[in-house]
């Protein structure tokens, strides 16, 4: 059975001037050992689809669709059941680890309160499956390290805590929402490297938030490119980063700097911002700063056009990039 | 390249910080941030560093805009030692050098309105210019960085990142300076719009002869921007040359590890791994500071500290097999 699968995600926030939505109608599905990668900019809505999944939404959101993970709809599912979930079969991993860690708590004994509370281990058992936790995330002595306190950390040590924390419980769902962009280049590479053996060694799935297209080309099977609050296009990696075949694709990795090219020329930036959830037009979202939107995007939400079998744009005018 | 030429010339800037007491009575242990970094600036180019966090690249940057002074060393701006003017009179050369930094929310005044924030460098350059020319100056600066005239009337929070940013440069221009030190100028940016971004500083390079000091812990966006790159290591340079030779043929192993730590957009979904470099222990004193992590350490950069010197035209390498 497939381990996640959402369908027809529709998040709403409250706001003085009525409902926001912030994500539209996203469906995807995970299978257990596959990597998800989920890229887009500021407001494209990637982080709040991925606190919907793990049931921790800001209060008052609403959200439509459904979350089945193993079938079962976490939507539906009661607050207790939700933390009974939480940290036992899904676990997330955060940006700035430094916020996620109580600050006047020994790491050891943050990494050991989770096997504690979700395993039944006692304080001894759960210390020493902590040292094991935090020597296989790569952090050196980890028996000694048990005693550190976050901010005795470096930031790469952090993320390698926080990724402790969260396999703790063995989760099958690991979903990291821009799990290195607060660090070093080389610390990022070590940190990829991590989740990439933990991937293989725990069978888990994950689940990879992040506006960085290397970062994500790097460890995920399939990518799921979001704008503006709905996804635009879907498919393998290789497949999606070769064709491009969304016209947002497109705009983004012409906006990389690229290595190669000759110093001082320009960047094909993507004209214009994202439109704000309360200010989106009809029609795609993304016709205002397109090059190729044309009367009818302007009137009516494109359908999904299929590239291959797995691979999907939502595009009048889909088409390969080169 | 002589000293007289250079607009900005430093010579062996050290700082040190000192840091809080180790116990009630202990000593107050020292920070060398900075040590010994030489470097001259041709004027109407830009000079990129690089470097990751702790490198010292932040306190370079304010060291060449004189917000603090070296613990040992000189700046020379146009052939003056900053450090030797009186205050009056380094007041009076700071329009000549101005100052971005990556977080354009912390950097402007949310109470004011833009027309205030933009005009505010003049207040100490110009303190007698008309109100009316005062105005006229910032519709212009609005034009040049591609702003609609009415952005005069708004305060900060009403702008996106991207516009803010924009802010930023006009603020910094106002005052036509020789040299902007631009501080991860767009590292909080989405990627389309650092495109812009960048494409409006190498713009504004064009059309008014300014001189970037570039810092970022992007090697790509460095790349794309800077004429020179140095390269940052626990304080010092280890590393100088022409961008795009630099990067393409590094000398010094760590910005090989820099350059290698880059992932591949072209291997995307190949699971091809990038090179990982280790942290490492404490480097010897006397010894290379790069000698733990590095790759090709030998017995002699142990106990022999490699002095950054000429290995061809136009490039330097502190490395002993460089």
């Amino acid at each position: 059975m497939t381990l996640l699968a959402v369908e027809g995600l529709t998040i709403s926030l409250p706001t003085p001037g009525g409902p926001l939505r912030v994500v539209r109608d996203a469906s995807f599905a995970l299978e257990r050992r596959q990597t998800l990668g989920i890229v887009g900019e500021s407001g494209s809505g990637k982080s709040m689809t991925a606190l919907a999944i793990i049931g921790l939404l800001p209060a008052g959101a609403t959200a439509a669709g459904r979350v089945m993970l193993d079938g079962e709809d976490l939507l539906m599912a009661s607050e207790e059941r939700l933390c009974a979930l939480r940290g036992n079969r899904i676990a997330m991993i955060f940006q700035e680890p430094m916020t996620s860690l109580n600050p006047v708590h020994r790491v050891g004994d943050q990494v050991a309160e989770g096997l504690i509370l979700h395993r039944g281990l006692d304080r001894a058992a759960a210390l020493a499956e902590a040292a094991r936790l935090l020597d296989r995330v790569g952090i050196a002595q980890a028996g000694a390290r048990l005693r550190a306190y976050p901010h005795e950390l470096s930031g790469g040590q952090r993320q390698r805590v926080m990724i402790a924390l969260a396999l703790a419980c063995r989760p099958d769902l690991l979903i990291a929402d821009e799990p290195t962009s607060a660090l070093d280049v080389t610390v990022q590479a070590q940190i990829i490297e991590l989740l990439r053996g933990l991937i293989d060694d725990f069978g888990m799935a994950l689940l990879l938030i992040s506006h960085d297209l290397a970062v994500v080309g790097e460890i995920a099977d399939r990518v799921m490119v979001m704008y503006a609050g709905a996804v635009a296009e879907e498919g393998p990696t290789a497949a999606l980063y070769a064709v491009r075949a969304h016209p947002y694709t497109q705009g983004l990795f012409g906006a990389l700097p690229d290595r190669l090219a000759r110093k001082g020329r320009r960047l094909a930036a993507i004209p214009g911002t994202v439109p704000l959830a309360n200010e989106l037009p009809p029609g795609c979202p993304f016709h205002g700063r397109c090059p190729k939107a044309a009367p009818i995007c302007r009137e009516t939400p494109p359908p999904w056009a299929s590239h291959a079998a797995d691979h999907r744009a939502r595009c009048y005018f889909p088409g390969a990039a080169r | 390249m002589s000293a007289a030429a250079s607009l900005v010339a430093a010579e062996g800037l050290t700082r040190d910080y000192r840091l809080p007491r180790v116990g009630v009575l202990g000593a107050r242990p020292r920070l060398r941030a900075l040590d010994g970094v030489s470097f001259a600036m041709s004027p109407g180019r830009s000079f990129g560093v690089v470097g990751e966090s702790g490198s010292g690249k932040s306190t370079l940057a304010r060291l060449v805009m004189a917000l603090e002074r070296p613990s040992g060393g000189t700046v020379r701006f146009n052939g003056e030692d900053l450090f030797a003017l009186s205050p009056d009179a380094l007041r009076a050369r700071r329009r000549f050098f101005q100052m971005v930094f990556q977080d354009p929310n912390g950097s402007l005044d949310p109470r004011r309105r833009i027309e205030w924030i933009v005009a505010e460098p003049l207040d100490v350059a110009e303190p007698d210019l008309p109100q009316a020319d005062r105005r006229a100056r910032v519709a212009d600066m609005l034009a040049a960085v591609g702003l609609p005239e009415d952005a005069a009337q708004r305060f900060p929070h009403e702008l996106s990142g991207g516009q803010r940013q924009r802010i930023a440069l006009a603020r910094a221009l106002v005052t036509a300076p020789a040299l902007i030190v631009a501080d991860e100028p767009v590292s909080a940016l989405d990627v389309s719009v650092q495109a812009q971004v960048l494409n409006l500083m190498m713009q504004l390079q064009e059309t008014r002869a300014v001189t970037y000091l570039f810092i970022s812990h992007n090697l790509a966006v460095v790349e794309h921007v800077a004429d020179e790159v140095a390269v940052m290591y626990r304080g010092r340079i280890v590393e100088q040359g022409p961008a795009v030779e630099l990067l393409a043929r590094p000398a010094h192993p760590y910005t090989q590890a820099l350059v290698d730590a880059v992932p591949d957009l072209a291997a995307a979904g190949t699971r091809r791994r990038r090179t990982v470099l280790r942290d490492g222990g404490e480097p010897v004193p006397g010894g290379c500071p790069f000698a733990p992590r590095c790759p090709r350490a030998e017995a002699r950069c142990r106990s022999e500290d490699p002095a950054l010197r000429a290995i061809a035209p136009g490039r330097r390498a502190a490395c002993h097999f460089a």
